[in-house]
């Protein structure tokens, strides 16, 4: 490797690890992305049932004791009050600890249901949160099984089979490898894996180019000595570096995170065997040139700091949209889409990392479009370095 | 040695350089004195290998910039108008940077790098981060990385601009310095009392086009005037130009 480009190498990390703030901006979404997850977990895990039973506001319960006791087998804690003067929502007023609402039963319950008539019943809820929705829900269900009950013994004292009212029934069985859930869990994991170079490289690869352009010290860098392509290549790896120690960082911040993830939440095991480790290091690589060079081309089109950071932006926010339609698509994408980076990351890391496989055929293809793709963008770069217009700042 | 032969540079219809030509000598200082506008960066820029002539060619000791850009560059020191320091590197890393891109490394650099904070007197600032230095200190370090790898051929874009007198007076010391060390050095101005302190020889330059050359003495004598000032505004055109 010509030695100008290990030169320049030297001199880009030297300058880029002595700014906190670039430090701070390259690896927070390392850290912070972990933290962040492990909150909504807990706040998810908060909201879980805990066996105690749930507090329901019911008016005129003593008008419906079977339905009344039936709520209470069903898990509610039954709270009588006193029936409101009018059903209207403006002037209900549920009791503040009654998370599933209150339910107002007719005071001619009794009458309607000997009569076989429909009775009206009329639930008021708080859905002010997904729990208290949740909650009010069940309630719905409960009641709607209670009138199943009901009219069950109506088909039976009247002599009707039960079996008459019940054609027939399904009954599932989930032959999936993966659920769909577990397999939005591992992908959205991988995602966020995935965007670390990205996230971790953006500051660093804007300050390369752009910043030097911007503290006007790119015209007398390359009245230097020194090709084009050196001076690429060795903020190249730079920006690479950087990228790459964000994705491993990642790796090992999220396995931490999956130690403390509740189980029941976030069911899923990462395979953190060194071999599985180092194969999902090697996977990442490719991508990581991929980014870094996408970014150093950036960096050379914009002529200021802050041009840049807007364009980085726009760039963070491709891989995840990318990577949304790897998730709730990926059986639309036609099947040489599957090669592409981002998409081929996400299938080989999730087989490598989740099922223990390394899955070679794609990885080959991958890495040599990633890093066919990596060439050319370099070589746009170095061209551009190489351009009159650079001097205009 | 510094030739110029016939260079013309537009940018759209911006005719920036029409038609200059100029000999830059060893052992002298050689002064291109122009108008804000009157071509003189855009020319220094094609020295530097920074940009490519429309027409004509620069040569660097025989070398012509446009067919061996890197082997060109290698025999020049370059001083651009802008001093662009990195912040976060101290003065002595500058120095290693630049030294490294020329190829120099282990013991030749570190003597080199010694050799040119005593030649710019900057010890006390040697190993602090650029952040923050004043206008002369931060033109000192920018000397510092030109002169690093001691090239033949040093090219400075209005080297004294935003500078104190005594900023000044050590540049022009060192401009003397290596003029005695048998340096070739170019340099652009349009500060007249430092034009005639330094300069072996004056080039005039107005609207992209040399239009006088000589001694200070010679060109005072060609334009019968009493000194250099006057002698520069009649010698460009600009006394009719303001005249109309």
């Amino acid at each position: 490797m010509n030695p100008l480009v290990w030169t320049v190498f030297r001199k880009e990390m030297k300058d880029m690890v002595r700014d906190r703030r670039m430090l701070m901006a390259a690896f927070s979404f390392v850290f912070v992305t972990p933290i962040f997850m492990l909150v909504i977990a807990f706040l998810i895990s908060d909201d879980r049932d805990s066996g105690e039973l749930t507090p329901l506001a019911v008016a005129n319960a003593d008008a419906a004791p079977g339905l009344v006791v039936h709520l209470r087998n069903a898990g509610f804690d039954i709270r009588p009050v006193e029936a409101p003067a009018a059903l209207s929502p403006d002037s209900i007023r549920i009791p503040k600890d009654a998370d599933a609402g209150l339910l107002v039963i007719p005071e001619a319950f009794q009458d309607q249901l000997s009569r076989a008539e429909p009775i009206a019943l009329s639930l008021f809820q708080n859905a002010s949160s997904r729990a208290k929705i949740s909650d009010s829900e069940a309630v719905q269900a409960a009641i709607a099984n209670y009138g199943r009950v009901v009219a069950s013994t109506r088909f039976i004292v009247r002599g009707v089979p039960l079996v008459l009212a019940t054609p027939f029934t399904v009954e599932m069985h989930d032959i999936s490898e993966k659920s769909l859930g577990a397999q939005i869990l591992t992908d959205g994991f991988v995602m966020i894996f995935l965007l670390a170079p990205f996230a971790s490289s953006m500051s660093v690869a804007v300050d390369t180019l752009a910043g030097e352009r911007e503290r006007q010290s790119l015209q007398t860098l390359i009245a230097q000595p020194v090709s084009a392509w050196a001076l690429v290549l060795g903020k190249f790896l730079m920006v690479a570096t950087f990228g790459m120690t964000g994705a491993v960082l990642s790796l090992m911040s999220m396995s931490v995170l999956l130690l403390f993830m509740p189980q029941d939440i976030f069911p899923i095991i990462i395979n953190t065997s060194p071999v599985n480790i180092l194969l999902a290091i090697l996977q990442m690589l490719p991508l990581a040139l991929f980014a870094a060079a996408l970014q150093v081309l950036i960096s050379i089109s914009v002529k200021s700091f802050k041009e840049g950071q807007s364009y980085m932006s726009l760039v963070l926010m491709a891989p995840m949209m990318i990577a949304y339609v790897k998730i709730y698509g990926s059986d639309k994408l036609p099947e040489g889409a599957n090669y592409l980076p981002m998409l081929s990351n996400m299938e080989g890391l999730s087989a490598t990392l989740f099922r223990g496989e390394f899955l070679g055929g794609l990885f080959v293809i991958s890495a040599g479009v990633a890093l066919l793709g990596t060439a050319v963008l370099l070589s746009l770069t170095a061209r551009r370095l190489s351009h009159e217009r650079l001097l205009n700042t | 040695m510094i030739v110029v032969e016939n260079i013309a540079k537009s940018f759209g219809d911006v005719k920036a350089v029409q038609d200059v030509s100029l000999r830059a000598d060893d052992g002298k200082i050689t002064t291109l004195l122009g108008a804000n506008g009157s071509g003189k960066t855009t020319t220094f820029r094609a020295i530097a290998g920074l940009l490519a002539p429309d027409a004509g060619h620069v040569d660097i000791d025989g070398i012509t910039v446009s067919k061996a850009p890197i082997e060109a560059q290698r025999r020049l020191g370059f001083f651009p108008d802008t001093f662009g320091l990195y912040p976060r590197l101290t003065a002595r890393e500058h120095m290693q940077y630049y030294g490294e891109l020329h190829g120099m490394a282990g013991a030749t650099l570190h003597q080199q790098i010694e050799a040119t904070a005593q030649l710019l007197h900057i010890h006390d600032i040697l190993d602090r981060r650029t952040d923050g230095f004043s206008q002369g200190q931060r033109m000192k370090v920018a000397l510092a990385r030109t002169l690093v790898h001691r090239p033949p051929n040093i090219v400075l874009d209005e080297p004294t601009r935003g500078l104190d007198v005594m900023s000044i007076r050590l540049m022009r010391n060192i401009l003397r310095q290596l003029r005695a060390e048998g340096h070739c050095v170019l340099l652009s101005s349009h500060v007249m009392a430092e034009v005639e302190a330094v300069s072996d020889q004056i080039i005039m330059i107005a609207g992209g086009k040399v239009c006088a050359e000589g001694s200070t003495q010679d060109l005072v004598a060609q334009a019968g005037t009493a000194n250099l000032e006057d002698a520069f505004v009649k010698l460009t055109g600009m006394d009719k130009e303001y005249a109309a």
